[in-house]
């Protein structure tokens, strides 16, 4: 069988700790052994003996920004992840049960929605997850919808047969659950740039808040059933597409190389949203939009930073008329998914956070823009700015 | 994605053509594989400390007529004395007006700086915050009699006693004391981590200031300044002042062994800036491929591709390419030679058969470190034999230097990258 961990190219590490200078757990928590002790270094020790495995590799959030860093493209993170997956004990907790099991908790949270945002806003309830759960008590929860995204598209999306051509669309539980309007937005915006839309017959989550708890074996399962489902999506449309940055990186990356489910035949058409979008732009659809007179502090997303495909969300925003960018230093926001919504971490995860609360205070915008769900929570909380994925910003300065 | 000037590589170099792009007025893109050189390097840059003869260099500005005669391929030579020393005084404005505080000038000619090996080192701007000493009637000037060598205890990257012989060798007297603070301990626990960055980034917290101060004003007693190793001041630059107002001596940073707070330091601001100009910035992206037509006079190039965006080429009317020598991948080496790694550009120095490259002599000139792309006046470059019209070379990936054995890494880096920016913007 295939060793994934041959793959990370771990022994060609040079000992520089350029990643341990870029890692934020590292800079917030000392407990943390950072990229290089914790990625390759304990894994040349790990694989002489397995005891050697300790569990502060659970800090790692798998940002990934080391391995944006390394100059010798070491893939930290994933050996990281890799040996987390191999030799870390299993225990369960109700509350990393979930918090990552996003399709469960989304549509049972969905389907009582209203009680469910009222319930998590009340201070007992609150209390009761902060001591039964480990969720601290002053972490705002995303609210859940009451109508998820897939019910409104059944029930009522505009015809999507009379465009040039047509695409799949992968939502995510986030725009499913959390904010069906991201949803509608990246219809809205497809549709202007002349393509048409249609939904995956059926759709699991990416299976990355699996993984960060440690339920391996139940993203693997999610992989597969979303790569059947994009396979079939493929048949009929060119493109998958998908507006958040974390489901992209995870099913082009983490699929193959942490999970071991093979893309290769369709990795490329799984694409973010507004990378299509651009390309539809270049290829002479111009939509129209209206001004919009504000000023927006774009946030690297750490997994954008990853992709390495900020500039399209830019230059798609650079033509907005009126509408003033100011590009933020890319660092982390502390969130990393359900790491912040974690009691042991909620202290580290604001830490790390720290710098980017107060480059987006100082830069006095008035919206955040960042390509992910968990950046738009902690940042909302935290900086107390709203924060919108590029899509929505694109699809609410449309013309008509 | 189309852009006025695309910048290929993020060193030294790459930083400075794009940021000078950027504020010409130019959208701008840098693409870089990923860190660069800076890392490594003393933060401290070099103009020319020696001429290839051997004989060092005091005042660079009245040595460039001996490196023109010595080496007419050095690239300060094939830009000529005028727009070299034009660039460099550009460079001194620039690096004031993006607020990196240096000292140095060409004009006032190369001072010394400390190297963590305590050997002083002619050099061209080095960072306010580190100890360095002027050059008089060709003898370095230490201006204390007696100084302190304060050090974070078990610090493996950085020898104090190595370091005091410097100071000592020109007559000062020096002590050596180590400090430590509760909040080290935990890093401490991971010998292998306890690094100049890991370390910075506990000293730089408000909340260990009044123990570090304590330290540094203890340490200050009885002696004329204070000199630490570069673990501190990464993100709080000021931190230096106020240690200094407390102790009320001069405190200074020698550079460690890598990696280096300093160079770091330095990167991270660049990036900064770039980003504050409305630059365009990819990191670990990497130049795999590119379009180019010939015209009547040359070669242009039409667009790269990079491994990130795959079919989405991404194209400029100019481009810059930066991406360094061997060591940042912007050369290659295989058995029929040398090459430059994206656009197979031609080399400075045709570099023949391998046996060649590198003297048997280990101490002579070895020629590899010359090897690089050809050059013209404003850094132009050649495919083939005709000119590239709208790609120019800035930094290590060009050839007929050797920036280690002339000291004149970083000078070069800076003279390029700012020429071939000038050159852009002015249309030539
Ligand atoms: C170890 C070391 C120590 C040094 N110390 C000093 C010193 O003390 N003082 C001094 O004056 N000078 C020093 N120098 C030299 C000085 O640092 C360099 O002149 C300066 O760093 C400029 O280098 P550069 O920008 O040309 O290249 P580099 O710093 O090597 O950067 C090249 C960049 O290009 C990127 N790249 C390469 N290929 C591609 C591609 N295909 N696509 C995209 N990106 C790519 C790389 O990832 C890298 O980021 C040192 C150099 C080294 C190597
Ligand atoms: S940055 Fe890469 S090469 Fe350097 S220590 Fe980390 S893993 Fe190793
Ligand atoms: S993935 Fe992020 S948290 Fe994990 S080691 Fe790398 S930089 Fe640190």
């Amino acid at each position: 069988m295939r060793n994934p961990l041959l793959d990370t190219n771990f022994e060609a590490c040079t000992k520089c700790t350029i990643c341990t200078e870029y890692c934020p757990v590292s800079e917030a928590n000392p407990a943390f052994a950072g990229p290089k002790q914790s990625g390759p270094d304990g894994e040349r020790q790990r694989l002489r003996d397995a005891s050697f495995y300790n569990e502060t590799l659970k800090h790692c959030t798998n940002c990934k920004r080391c391995e944006v860093a390394c100059p010798s493209d070491v893939r930290i993170g994933d050996v990281i992840a890799l040996a987390r997956e191999k030799h870390a004990k299993r225990s369960f907790s109700p509350r990393d049960a979930i918090l990552s099991h996003t399709d469960f908790t989304g549509s049972l949270c969905s389907s009582l929605a209203p009680a469910v945002n009222f319930v998590c806003g009340l201070k007992p309830a609150r209390y009761f997850m902060e001591k039964f759960l480990g969720i601290p008590a002053w972490r705002t929860f995303p609210k859940y919808s009451w109508q998820t995204f897939r019910s409104r598209w059944f029930n009522g999306a505009p015809p999507q047969d009379e465009y040039d051509e047509t695409v799949s669309f992968f939502h995510g539980c986030f725009a499913n659950y959390n904010n069906p309007s991201l949803g509608i937005d990246s219809v809205r915006l497809l549709n202007a740039l002349g393509a048409g839309v249609r939904l995956l017959e059926e759709e699991r989550c990416c299976g990355v808040p699996l993984m960060a708890s440690g339920f391996f074996d139940d993203a693997k399962k999610n992989a597969l059933a979303n790569k059947a489902e994009i396979e079939r999506a493929l048949e009929k449309t060119d493109k998958v597409l998908c507006a958040s940055s974390t489901c992209v990186m995870t099913v082009r990356d983490e699929y193959p190389d942490v999970l071991g489910v093979d893309n290769a035949a369709w990795r490329d058409k799984f694409d973010l949203l507004t990378r299509h979008a651009y390309r539809l732009l270049e290829r002479g659809k111009t939509p129209r939009f209206k001004p919009l007179e504000i000023t927006v502090a774009y946030h690297t997303a750490c997994h954008m930073e990853k992709l390495g495909w900020s500039a399209y969300s830019i230059e798609l925003l650079k033509l907005v008329p009126g509408l003033k960018i100011i590009l933020l230093p890319s660092q982390c926001c502390g969130i990393a998914g359900t790491y912040g919504f974690k009691r042991e971490n909620s202290e580290t995860a604001q830490k790390i956070g720290e710098g980017l609360f107060s480059d987006i205070r100082d830069s006095k915008a008035e919206l955040v823009v960042s390509e992910c769900e968990t950046c738009k929570m902690q940042i909302e909380m935290s900086a107390g700015v709203p924060c919108e994925n590029p899509v929505t910003v694109l699809a609410r300065a449309l013309a008509g | 994605m189309r852009f006025d000037a695309v910048v290929i590589g993020g060193g030294l170099a790459g930083h400075a053509a794009a940021i000078s792009l950027s504020e010409a007025g130019k959208s701008c893109v840098l693409i870089s594989a990923g860190q660069s050189a800076m890392h490594f390097s003393s933060g401290s840059m070099d103009f020319l400390h020696t001429l290839p003869d051997g004989s060092p260099v005091l005042f660079p500005e009245k040595s460039l007529d001996a490196l023109t005669a010595a080496a007419p391929a050095h690239p300060y030579s094939v830009a000529g004395k005028e727009r070299t020393l034009a660039m460099a005084l550009r460079a001194e404005k620039a690096f004031a007006r993006w607020g990196l505080r240096t000292e140095g000038s060409l004009a006032a000619g190369n001072h010394l700086r400390l190297s963590p090996m305590g050997k002083f080192i002619p050099t061209w701007l080095s960072f306010e915050d580190s100890v360095t000493v002027p050059v008089k009637d060709g003898k370095a000037v230490f201006p204390w009699k007696k100084v302190a060598i304060l050090s974070v205890r078990d610090f493996l990257d950085f020898s104090p006693e190595i370091a005091a012989s410097g100071p000592r060798a020109l007559g000062a007297e020096t002590v050596i004391v180590f400090f430590t603070l509760p909040a080290l301990e935990t890093l401490r626990a991971n010998p292998s981590e306890f690094r100049s960055i890991n370390i910075a980034r506990i000293l730089d917290k408000p909340e260990h200031k009044p123990r570090l101060a304590e330290a540094v004003r203890e340490a200050a007693k009885g002696v004329d300044a204070v000199f630490m190793p570069a673990v501190l001041c990464l993100n709080r630059e000021n931190l230096l002042d106020e240690l200094k107002t407390r102790a009320r001596k001069p405190v200074k940073l020698i550079s460690t062994m890598t990696p280096s707070l300093l160079g770091a330091r330095l990167a991270r601001k660049l990036s900064r800036i770039f980003l504050k100009n409305g630059g365009v910035l990819m990191p670990k992206d990497e130049v795999l491929g590119f379009e180019a037509r010939e015209t009547a006079d040359g070669v242009e190039i039409a667009n790269v591709r990079t491994r990130n965006h795959g079919d989405i080429a991404i194209s400029g009317k100019d481009y810059v390419l930066a991406t360094g020598s061997f060591f940042g991948r912007g050369l290659v080496s295989d058995r029929n030679g040398a090459r430059e790694a994206v656009f197979d550009l031609d080399l400075a120095e045709p570099p023949g058969p391998r046996e060649n490259w590198s003297s048997p002599d280990f101490f002579a000139p070895q020629p590899s470190s010359t090897f690089g792309v050809r050059v013209d006046a404003s850094f132009g470059t050649y495919m083939k034999g005709k000119p590239v019209k709208n790609l120019k070379a800035a930094g290590l990936v060009i050839g007929g230097f050797d920036p280690v054995r002339e000291g004149c890494g970083a000078g070069v880096s800076l003279v390029s990258a700012l020429a071939a920016a000038d050159a852009i913007a002015k249309g030539e």
